[in-house]
């Protein structure tokens, strides 16, 4: 057969054309040779979608290499793509709500590329290592991520914060050094590694803070970068730096941990596991068990054969997994869930099971009532709405066992009688009512899948939440409303999310102070001065202002001196988010001096401020109040140090604490006000050294003399917290402390009267119930 | 005007030759070159709907991102054909390729046809383009260049 005779015929040739012979032959040439590129091009784009060569990658190093450079570029999708199945299912949902959200805002999803920056990674070097049949541990060898500006020019670190922010942040506390280039107009961040050396104060806590002097030098640092670098093979050890320096108050270098990903093979493509990843870096950094990666290659081998636990219908599913808890094993609840989402914590079991015993809790329920309703069936995903759901069985805890019922009815949960519902408010914002669930279909029925549950809900509420919620969340910098009011009490009307913005015109010197009317709860309540028009993004820019939230029956009262006249902002956040209307009470001027011992006078009805001179050299902390009042930061320059004193109830009694920081001797030859005369039973020069019995110290305090008792209860353990309490003769509470700090101490600075009271130390929170205190006096 | 008669005849094969192979080409390449889709070429997509891992493209989104390709691939094989009932069956095509092109360009490669300053196209988005400016290039060529039929001169 010809190959013309499966073409059309061709025209018949005009008359007189000047048509060569053999012209017709050409052509069916040129056509077949156009049907077989056309049939080659779409055979290849064919073979691309129908052979899934989009998920997952050809071998392990490839699929890390493909999910970084998907990071780099701000790829989602790619990034997905290169992802274990079960961890990437509904997250593009999630994106793509996000994004039409915020370009519904008119903002820009891509952080950096927003700012003109482009991301990238260079002179990637990766190694990989079989662990199990279908596991590959790969590590980062080499290569490093870089971010520059798309036009080439200097990234100014003042205009492009936002996005740079956690990278700066992340460079400056991992000792990012910054050096100048050979133009000297620029700069270049190279890292050589983390370090937890800092040049900032460290106050023992873990937080650092630089010094006026070190601050000023810091503003001199060169704030315009050519390009940002991080090298890969650093970044766990990065991330690892927060984590290994918590509690440790031996500053040396950071972790040095490898920067790796576990890969694990489904469907015969890698695909890179979070899930694995985190759990064994984690290993590796703790004193973990040895992983069992053959675990995790006999759970892909059980998913491929359906040998897993898996539900008939969603409705079975949901049982399985609540009833999966039940005899405490790790692995059954982890059989229960979809093994491309939770395959790799299977070689980790033997850890994950050392913690859920040392919890001790084990919860072997039964559900008695299910009621749900499919919300929708797509693309493998079944949503489901939980109606109802009843369980009972029982709470083991140590060799203690109780009788547990719970009822999930809507959006409320009854557990042993005791009734939580979702906030009308948030109900209100995000349309979320109850529990809807996201259940995959696998081999052999459904499982739940609780990532794609969480994906699913956020994405309804990055559809749904109002604008001011979604401007609130992007930072107080987008607030755009402002109220302006004056002197004397307002009613204002707060936006969607419980925020109202005031603008209050005052001059420098002036005391501003704002109170929001009594038995309204706030969450918040800043005051931006002049000086910085634009709202910041972060809170610390408060200048010298104070707040108190109040309390019952008491106004939430901030309070700040202005250093620069003109139009102050105060941002009032309510805690229940929605529009409301709330009368707030602005009043600008003078303020009475107060000292030590003197009352705060209630010059404003419900309120009252006043100033405070701590004199050269005051510190943070040395004065503090008695009732519902605060006082401020200290405002210090080298003749005075001003600090605010804000009473929201009558009483309130401005006193000396004098401690300059934690640990240091406090309550020696620095008090103004007149010390009681009193001893504690059993202590040598005002210290006693004592044990608790089951968690509790008790001590008696004789007072002699009418005064000023300070008390102070150091415990040296490093689990678990105490409490400090004073108890009068008929055992109830005179004054008690607990300010929430772990393994430190707890003071009390007390009036009293003669007579003879207790002294009780109490240790909570998995604490050593048989360890020693130490108790000062004075 | 002899001379010139073969040149005339050979521009519109070669247009819808060339809108073809780049309607075709264009799902192999990315259609971004910053943020999402900008390591993705539409067939990973199609690919990674297909085996359930990307939920948020809808159907119509699906039909456009295969239809594109298909079109072009029918266009590059029709390329040669001439007849009056080929031209208007390609000139239908060609058309719908070119609307398929702009929904595709507005909705992946999130081109904003009022402000093309912030626009961030990939090589794929401009070979798209490219396609689709050529196969209306060719329409407009198919209609000056009359087959002998219809002017047997």
């Amino acid at each position: 057969m010809s190959h013309a005779s499966v073409l059309p015929p061709l025209p018949p040739r005009p008359a007189g054309s000047t048509d060569p012979a053999g012209r017709g032959g050409r052509r069916t040439w040129l056509v077949l040779a156009l049907v077989a590129l056309a049939v080659v091009l779409l055979g290849v784009a064919a073979v691309r979608v129908l052979a899934g060569v989009a998920s997952g990658a050809s071998s392990p190093e490839q699929a890390v290499e493909d999910f970084l450079e998907g990071a780099a570029a701000e790829d989602g999708v790619a990034s997905l793509a290169a992802l274990s199945p079960g961890e990437a299912r509904g997250a593009d949902a999630l994106q793509e709500a996000v994004e039409q959200r915020l370009a519904s805002l008119e903002l820009d999803g891509t952080a950096l590329a927003g700012d003109g920056l482009v991301a990238s990674i260079e002179d990637l070097e990766l190694s990989s290592e079989q662990l199990a049949d279908g596991v590959a541990r790969v590590t980062v060898e080499g290569g490093t991520f870089v971010i520059e500006r798309e036009d080439g020019e200097p990234i100014d670190l003042g205009e492009t914060f936002g996005p740079l922010g956690a990278l700066v942040g992340l460079g400056a506390f991992a000792s990012i050094e910054v050096e100048s280039d050979a133009s000297g107009s620029g700069s270049v961040i190279v890292s050589e590694g983390p370090s937890r050396s800092f040049d900032g104060i460290d106050d023992g806590y873990g937080w650092y803070a630089y010094s006026p002097e070190e601050e000023a030098e810091a503003q001199e640092e060169p704030e315009v970068l050519d390009r940002i670098e991080v090298p890969l093979a650093a970044l766990w050890s990065y991330a690892a730096v927060p984590f290994a320096w918590s509690g440790d108050d031996d500053l040396g270098d950071g972790p040095d941990v490898d920067t790796t990903f576990l890969v694990v093979r489904h469907d015969s493509r890698w695909h890179v596991s979070i899930v694995g990843t985190v759990a064994d870096v984690v290993a590796r950094v703790t004193d973990a068990p040895v992983p069992d990666f053959g675990a995790l290659a006999d759970a892909l081998d059980a998913a491929e054969s359906g040998d897993r636990a898996v539900g008939a219908t969603p409705d079975d599913a949901i049982r399985l997994l609540v009833e999966s808890f039940g005899d405490g094993q790790v692995t059954d609840v982890l059989d229960a869930l979809p093994v491309d989402l939770v395959g790799g914590l299977y070689p980790f079991a033997s850890a994950l099971q050392d913690l859920a015993d040392e919890d001790g809790l084990a919860l072997d329920l039964a559900v008695t009532d299910l009621a749900t309703t499919q919300v929708s069936d797509a693309n493998g995903l079944v949503r489901v709405r939980v109606d109802r759901l009843a369980a009972e069985g029982t709470a083991v805890e140590g060799t203690h066992s109780d009788d547990v019922d719970l009822v999930l009815d809507g959006s409320c949960l009854t557990v042993e009688g005791d009734e939580e519902c979702l906030p009308a408010d948030f109900v209100d914002a995000t349309t979320i009512d109850g529990l809807v669930l996201t259940l995959v279909e696998v081999e052999g029925g459904y499982q739940v899948d609780p990532l794609a549950t969480l994906y699913d809900n956020l994405a309804t509420v990055a559809a749904e939440l109002p604008e001011a919620w979604l401007t609130q969340l992007m930072g107080p910098a987008t607030y755009g409303e402002r109220t302006p009011v004056g002197t004397g009490t307002t009613t204002v009307t707060t936006d969607e999310a419980g925020s109202v913005v005031l603008e209050v015109p005052a001059d420098a010197g002036d005391v501003l102070s704002v109170a929001v009317e009594a038995g309204v709860e706030v969450d918040g309540l800043d005051v931006y001065q002049a000086a910085e028009p634009d709202l910041p993004d972060y809170e610390t820019s408060v200048h010298h202002g104070l707040w108190d939230e109040g309390g019952e029956g008491e106004p939430a009262v901030v309070a700040t001196t202005v250093t620069e006249s003109g139009d102050q902002l105060v941002h009032v956040q309510l805690a229940e988010r929605r529009s409301a209307e709330v009368a707030v009470t602005v009043n600008v001027g003078a303020v009475p001096t107060v000292v030590p011992g003197d009352a705060v006078e209630l010059q404003y009805g419900t309120y009252g401020v006043a100033s405070f001179d701590g004199g050269a050299g005051g510190e943070e902390g040395e004065v503090g109040t008695t009732g519902p009042g605060t006082t401020g930061y200290c405002w210090s320059d080298e003749q005075s140090c001003m600090s605010l004193v804000v009473a929201a109830g009558p009483g309130v009694v401005l006193e000396v604490e004098s401690f300059e920081d934690f640990g240091a001797p406090r309550g020696e030859e620095s008090y103004d006000l007149p010390r009681a005369e009193a001893t504690l039973a059993g202590a040598e020069d005002g210290l006693l050294e004592t044990a608790l019995v089951d968690g509790v110290a008790r001590v008696e305090l004789e007072v002699t003399g009418a005064g000023w008792v300070l008390l102070d209860a150091i415990t040296y353990d490093e689990e678990g917290d105490i409490a400090l309490t004073v108890l009068d003769a008929d055992g109830d509470i005179v004054d008690r402390a607990d300010a929430g700090y772990t393994y430190d101490d707890e003071w009390l600075d007390v009036q009293l009267q003669p007579g003879t009271y207790t002294v009780e130390v109490e240790v909570y929170d998995g604490g050593d119930p048989t360890g020693d205190v130490d108790l000062l006096l004075n | 005007m002899g001379g010139r008669r073969p040149l005339t005849t050979a521009v519109p094969p070669a247009l819808w030759a060339v809108a073809g192979t780049a309607l075709l080409v264009q799902s192999l390449l990315t259609w971004t070159s910053r943020g999402a889709l900008s390591t993705t070429a539409p067939v990973d997509v199609l690919g990674l709907v297909r085996a359930g891992s990307l939920s948020s493209v809808s159907t119509a989104e699906v039909v456009a991102l295969v239809a594109l390709p298909v079109l072009g691939a029918v266009l590059l094989a029709g390329a040669a054909l001439t007849g009056r009932a080929v031209r208007r069956v390609r000139a239908l095509l060609g058309l719908g390729a070119v609307t398929v092109t702009g929904l595709l360009l507005v909705r992946v490669a999130d081109l904003d046809p009022t402000d093309l300053s912030g626009a961030r196209p990939g090589p794929g988005a401009l070979l798209a383009a490219l396609g689709a400016l050529a196969a209306l290039a060719a329409l407009g060529a198919d209609v000056r260049s009359p087959t002998p039929e219809e002017n047997p001169r």
